[in-house]
């Protein structure tokens, strides 16, 4: 399974309105050609999944996807035990990390050099992490949750090399978009107006 | 002793109430403990412990871009811990969070390791432009709570506001 056939599953899975928050990378691009005005695109390893927690945890019960590649998540360990200890607040968060165990961006050097068991990791935090090796695995996981408390770890192979990055908009302009976004699916405005004095 | 405790804790604690915070997020100090375990107790707020810095901004920064008030407690170490995401999100992205830091190593500190703590977290905040101001007692928290979120809400920067040692003292002893 490539990172476009993952993506390509979870756009035909998820329900409309979702808030999704992006790794850089191939996944960004993949992601911004399905859900180009719903996603948050950050460039910044290790900051996925808490920027998606604190955003399921602020639109509850509105649904929010964490879409996070191996070398970020590893980075960002650190917040498994605060994602164990309230997981079971969030329902509405559902955590994907594409692993193809590589910095991809950097060379496509190994991002570790040991296996890694996975649902171990997630037991020993009290998450429910489960490892996805083929696409009907990785869709009959989406359709058994339905997006509720999902987390599991996707294997992806991609025989291509990444190429350039194909989007224009910066990390400024994409929290724009996607504030915007918030406003419409919650009814409420983010962005307060200037007063007058 | 143990009642002034409870009160300039309690004084705290009310100050954020009336500023409609509902979550405090971050990573216990022991300048800041009394006022982490008086939170932690309480329903009104949500607390959310961290394991480090950096995942309390992050989540601080999605809670906020959501629309709700939240608090990151830490701390000014944790803004050396945190200078990656800090800067990530707030200069690349324009993600901002307001925070209440202690001032480990401010004028008072009678402790060696904590000296370094206050300039280079000072030199921090300013380098990454966070808007910064010293809250001497929880009479005068909710007044900065105010003004904090009136300068978050601009959406142009961070903002710190720093418990100095009378303030975090007045915390511990009363």
């Amino acid at each position: 399974m490539t990172t476009r056939d993952a993506v390509n599953i979870l756009a035909s899975t998820l329900p409309e309105g979702v808030s999704l928050v992006s790794s850089p990378g191939r996944t960004a691009d993949e992601v911004a050609n399905k859900f180009p005005n719903q996603t948050l695109f950050i460039d910044s390893m290790g900051d996925v999944v808490p920027i998606a927690m604190g955003l399921a945890l602020g639109l509850s019960p509105l649904p929010v996807v964490a879409l996070d590649t191996d070398g970020s998540h590893l980075f960002g360990l650190s917040v498994l035990a605060t994602l164990g200890a309230h997981w079971k607040k969030l329902s509405n968060l559902t955590v994907i990390v594409f692993d193809d165990h590589l910095y991809e961006g950097a060379g496509a050097l190994p991002s570790r050099l040991c296996s890694i068991d996975w649902s171990m990791l997630g037991r020993a935090f009290e998450l429910p992490i489960s490892a996805i090796g083929n696409p009907d695995q990785f869709q009959s996981v989406l359709a058994k949750h339905n997006m509720s408390g999902t987390y599991c770890i996707v294997g992806v192979n991609n025989p291509t090399p990444v190429g350039s990055c194909s989007r224009t908009i910066d990390g400024i302009e994409s929290r724009y978009n996607f504030v915007r976004h918030i406003e419409r699916i919650t009814g409420h405005t983010i962005l307060q107006p200037c007063i007058k004095g | 002793m143990t009642k002034q405790r409870q009160t300039e804790c309690e004084s705290a604690y009310n100050a954020l109430v009336a500023n409609r915070i509902t979550a405090f997020i971050g990573m216990p100090d022991s300048l800041l403990a009394p006022l982490f375990t008086y939170i932690s107790g309480k329903p009104d707020i949500e607390y959310i412990p961290t394991t480090h810095e950096a995942v309390a901004i992050g989540i601080a920064a999605g809670m906020t871009l959501a629309g709700r008030k939240c608090l990151v407690a830490m701390e000014n170490s944790g803004v050396r811990a945190a200078f990656e995401t800090l800067t990530r999100l707030s200069i690349s992205h324009h993600l901002f969070v307001c925070m209440l830091l202690s001032d480990r190593g401010g004028f008072g500190e009678r402790n060696w390791w904590g000296v370094p703590h206050s300039f280079t977290s000072k030199a921090v905040l300013e380098l990454l432009r966070i808007v910064n101001h010293p809250v001497e007692n929880a009479a005068d928290f909710n007044g900065a709570l105010v003004s904090a979120y009136a300068t978050l809400a601009a959406g142009q920067c961070s903002v710190a506001l720093v418990a100095t040692h009378i303030f975090t003292e007045r915390l511990a002893q009363g």
